[in-house]
């Protein structure tokens, strides 16, 4: 045999052997595997379906719960046979863990909140708090203290032992761990202490089903915090952690969700199996697969072939889904709000730093933006229309107020009212505010970022360039990744002369004035229209008297929709594509980081 | 021989380590990974706690030496983006997947490239030619992961005969990737056969094999190939480079769970124990390969001698 066929057997021979090792029989797709449910998963009652818009704007502020009946999915009185695996693509998250303390909280809530449940609890219909493992809590006058009764008949997964009140301290103090990046990392901290060791000391343990949480700095919404909508919360058992560390965590992690961890293969899946007389839900699929899949036209396809049942898809391929007998799916209630933010905003009267001129003083009192007239012009050439019914298919909910929702505590009505007067689509009133500011013609930098959720972010930039360039703004757009917007810009406090797209989340309205309007370490815009921003967002934080802390809240909102602060665009759901032969019926809030929550609740169809 | 031999290693070496400060210098030009990875409510205070935490706080230099002395042992830090796990174990996990991708790629170039690009020299200019030559352009101008695209469209999702994504379905899902991997190589390599087939076709020994009535078969797979294959050989190792980098944009298509998927999700959260991981296991295969190509070139050709 010549050498050069030597060399290539050699090459056959050694590529048929990592295939063979690599490889494995054929699968076929998830199928439905037909058990019978159990007794406790049965229906007692027919669910409410609020309206994503209720026309009363929520004014109470949780302090003391109700339990709520939230066991009542409508289609799982219509359930005999549980689903075998219900297979759902997702892109993959960018942090892959089971401490839900090394991770956003769109991290946790995907990847740990099948397996682990939070203290408090959201209602899939409504998204309001509801209760998860406390059945009620309550706090004293001042927001100091909060307590929380614990349910006493749960019991830890993998034979960890019952959950009791020892686990809460722990689970919390993991969030403020040295290297812990959750979402409430900061916000822990600043509540119940720096170090794992201050939580412990400033989380009280009353009794086994009784634990108290002593505030450091009075907070009206602790409670949301707790909660999974905001936070990364979900317990750990303690046992676990004392008995084999975070390696036991790492390698199997023992929660109270409705799903138990089974395994994860890293950027490949993670799976979860079903956990019977699970005390909210039992789920009616058998398991969980999340499967991650970073190209979208590859999700599609898996959803197309059965591979699996549920799809993250953008918007632009829903057309070709629908057509294929896929259905759409949208959130309960609006999941991202898309605004452009005005930058350079900095009130020089509202943020200690600038009392001797300090580095953080971002005010330059050249900017245009400071001008009222400029803001408004901004939003007068934007056509908010146009906008959702040629990029969002018309699927867009009014948005007049950055970080205000009709359902939140501090709505006010006249804003919407007033919305089409005083923020309508008007170049020609643009051009004039323009004029009368002496303002004619200013250079502007349109920053462009593509955010998840709002692939349509870079297109929505393109026809605001257009519209800005219309009113005779001078603008030259830059697309740049969400990382250098916020290593370049707003960090360090470089906004002046830019517009830039921006998405939040939906949550209490003080989140978003923490992070965009207030002045401070928290504020990282800082785009504060009046002095008055941070008295009122610390009245409205600290009230615990609802009327008192919505009508600073009014107040707020009031400034910000009166002195034009943002340039809100449009209320958006979340939004999911299904295998209608597979799934029944999916039912979630979308309010949770517009992410997919409530897994539990799907059902097969039947 | 064996000075060549050492000089190379040597050179080997020294590219390794020019390639230390290449890699950890612009991981760190490309920006802060705490922009990445960090929430948005992140404070200053809480970027300041988690820089010092990671070792990011510290100098440059000593940053530097510190990752070089942990990478020789073959240490390179542990994950920003996955905590707990190495960057290597990460690498080590996922290169047989990339590995075994490329394994069956090399055959599907290896396979359908020879003989066409045998036929096509020796069926000069004739339909069968043309053919080539075309599938040469279109294998050549056609981004892999377009390819892919249309290969899972056609194929696993309007055919079925293949699964569109991962690699659970054994044996079937190489099929496509592979391909869509190896599809550039093959008209690579075929035109490479194809130009040295038709300049050994000419030669005086070819002629004599003729005249001595040599079947014509023998002539060609005999004679023609075996002298003509020392050029595509030598390309070999320009292959497994670019395997590994179209590994990236496939791997990302059908959610293969390879190195280039890891090195595509690392770099985007700017996980640099990981980006440097997988530049660095990329290059010294390369470096690797390239270095047995040119020893193998000197043994399968006597001719070839180093001074």
């Amino acid at each position: 045999m010549s050498k050069i066929a030597v060399l290539i057997a050699v090459a056959l021979t050694a590529a048929t052997v990592t295939i063979v090792g690599c490889g494995g029989a054929v699968e076929q797709p998830a199928a439905g595997v037909a058990t019978q449910p159990q007794a406790s998963d049965a229906a007692t009652a027919a669910p409410v379906r609020p309206s994503p818009l209720p026309a009363t704007p929520a004014v109470t502020i949780v302090a003391t719960a109700t339990p709520r009946p939230t066991n009542t999915p409508s289609a799982a009185q219509a359930v005999t046979d549980l689903g075998g695996r219900l297979r759902i693509a997702s892109v993959p998250p960018v942090q892959q863990l089971v401490g839900s303390w090394l991770g956003t909280t769109t991290a946790a809530n995907m990847q740990v909140r099948p397996f682990s449940d939070p203290l408090i609890h959201t209602d899939r219909f409504d998204g309001s708090l509801v209760p998860g493992l406390a059945t009620s809590w309550e706090a004293n006058e001042d927001g100091t203290q909060w307590t929380f009764h614990l349910r006493d008949d749960i019991e830890f997964q993998h034979g960890w032992g019952k959950f009791t009140a020892h686990d809460v301290p722990h689970s919390t103090g993991l969030i403020v761990k040295e290297d812990a990046i959750a979402s409430d990392t900061g916000i822990f901290r600043e509540l119940f202490g720096n170090t794992y060791d201050d939580v412990i000391n400033n989380v009280v343990v009353v009794d086994d089903n009784t634990v108290r949480y002593d505030v450091q700095v009075p907070n009206s919404i602790v409670d949301f915090f707790i909660s999974a909508q905001q936070g990364n919360l979900f317990m750990y058992s303690k046992a676990q952690f004392e008995a084999e560390g975070l390696d036991g965590y790492e390698a199997r992690p023992a929660g109270v969700g409705p799903w138990q961890f089974e395994e994860r293969t890293l950027d490949v899946n993670l799976l979860y199996s079903r956990v019977p007389d699970h005390y909210r839900r039992s789920p009616f699929f058998e398991e969980l697969e999340w499967v991650l899949i970073p190209e979208e036209n590859t999700r599609l396809a898996q959803l197309k072939t059965g591979q699996v049942q549920i799809g993250e898809i953008s918007r632009e391929l829903h057309i070709d889904a629908v057509g294929s007998g896929l259905e759409v799916v949208q959130s309960q209630l609006p999941s991202l709000q898309v605004t452009f933010i005005i930058g350079g905003v900095y009130n020089p009267e509202a943020g200690s730093e600038c009392a001797d001129g300090g580095e953080r003083c971002f005010y330059q009192p050249d900017e245009p933006h400071l001008d009222v007239r400029v803001r408004e012009a901004i939003n007068r050439a934007i056509n908010r229309q146009e906008i959702n019914e040629q990029l969002f298919d018309g699927i867009g909910q009014p948005h007049v107020v950055w970080g205000y929702h009709p359902a939140l505590p501090g709505w006010n009505s006249r804003w919407l009212e007033e919305h089409e007067e005083k923020y309508g689509f008007d170049p020609e009133r643009a051009r004039q505010l323009l004029k009368e500011s002496g303002h004619e013609g200013y250079k502007v930098k349109l920053l462009l970022t593509e955010l998840p959720g709002v692939p349509e972010m870079i297109p929505m930039g393109e026809a605001t360039y257009t519209y800005l360039t219309n009113v005779g703004i001078d603008v030259t757009s830059e697309a740049v990744e969400w990382s250098t917007y916020r290593a370049d810009y707003y960090r360090p406090g470089r906004t002046h002369g830019t517009i830039a797209a921006s998405r939040g989340t939906y949550r209490p309205a003080e989140i978003t004035v923490r992070s965009y309007n207030r002045s401070g370490p928290t504020g990282f815009w800082r785009t504060s229209v009046d002095p008055r921003t941070d008295t009122l967002y610390d009245l409205a934080t600290r009230s615990m008297d609802p009327v008192v802390k919505a009508d600073a809240l009014r107040e707020l909102g009031d400034l910000k929709f009166d002195l034009y602060s943002e340039a809100p665009i449009v209320w958006l759901p979340a939004q999911l594509v299904i295998d209608p032969r597979e799934v029944g019926e999916y039912v979630w809030p979308g309010n949770i980081n517009a992410s997919f929550t409530h897994t539990e609740y799907i059902t097969p169809a039947q | 021989m064996q000075r060549y031999i050492l000089f190379r290693v040597g050179q080997s070496i020294l590219a390794l380590l020019v390639l230390t400060v290449v890699v950890f210098t612009l991981a760190r030009v490309s920006g802060d990974p705490l922009d990445v990875l960090l929430p948005l409510e992140a404070t200053p205070a809480d970027a300041a706690r988690v820089r010092a935490a990671w070792g990011l706080d510290r100098p440059i230099h000593v940053q530097y030496f510190t990752f070089l002395g942990n990478a020789l042992k073959g240490d390179f830090g542990e994950s920003l983006r996955i905590r707990g796990r190495t960057a290597i174990s990460l690498v080590l996990e996922r290169l047989p997947n990339t590995a075994a991708l490329a394994g069956v790629a090399v055959i599907v170039a290896v396979v359908v490239a020879i003989p066409i690009g045998v036929l096509s020299a020796v069926k000069k200019d004739t339909p069968l030619d043309y053919i080539g030559k075309t599938i040469a352009l279109f294998g050549q101008s056609l981004p892999a992961f377009w390819l892919g695209l249309m290969m899972m469209w056609i194929f696993a999702v309007q055919l079925g005969w293949f699964p569109v994504s991962g690699k659970e379905h054994g044996a079937l899902s190489f099929i496509l990737p592979a391909i869509a991997i190896g599809w550039f190589q093959v008209a690579a390599l075929m035109r490479l056969v194809r130009s040295s087939m038709l300049d050994v076709l000419d030669t005086e020994y070819v002629k004599l094999a003729r005249i001595k009535g040599v079947p014509e078969w023998k002539v060609v797979w005999k004679h023609c190939l075996r002298n003509a294959a020392i050029a595509p050989f030598t390309y070999f190792a320009l292959i497994i480079g670019s395997l590994l980098v179209g590994s990236v944009s496939i791997e990302f298509v059908f959610a293969w769970p390879g190195v280039g998927r890891l090195a595509v999700d690392a770099t985007a959260a700017r996980d640099f124990p990981v980006v440097q991981a997988v530049v660095i296991t990329f290059c010294l295969v390369y470096i690797v390969a390239n270095l047995l190509v040119d020893i193998a070139y000197a043994y399968v050709d006597p001719r070839i001698r180093y001074s």
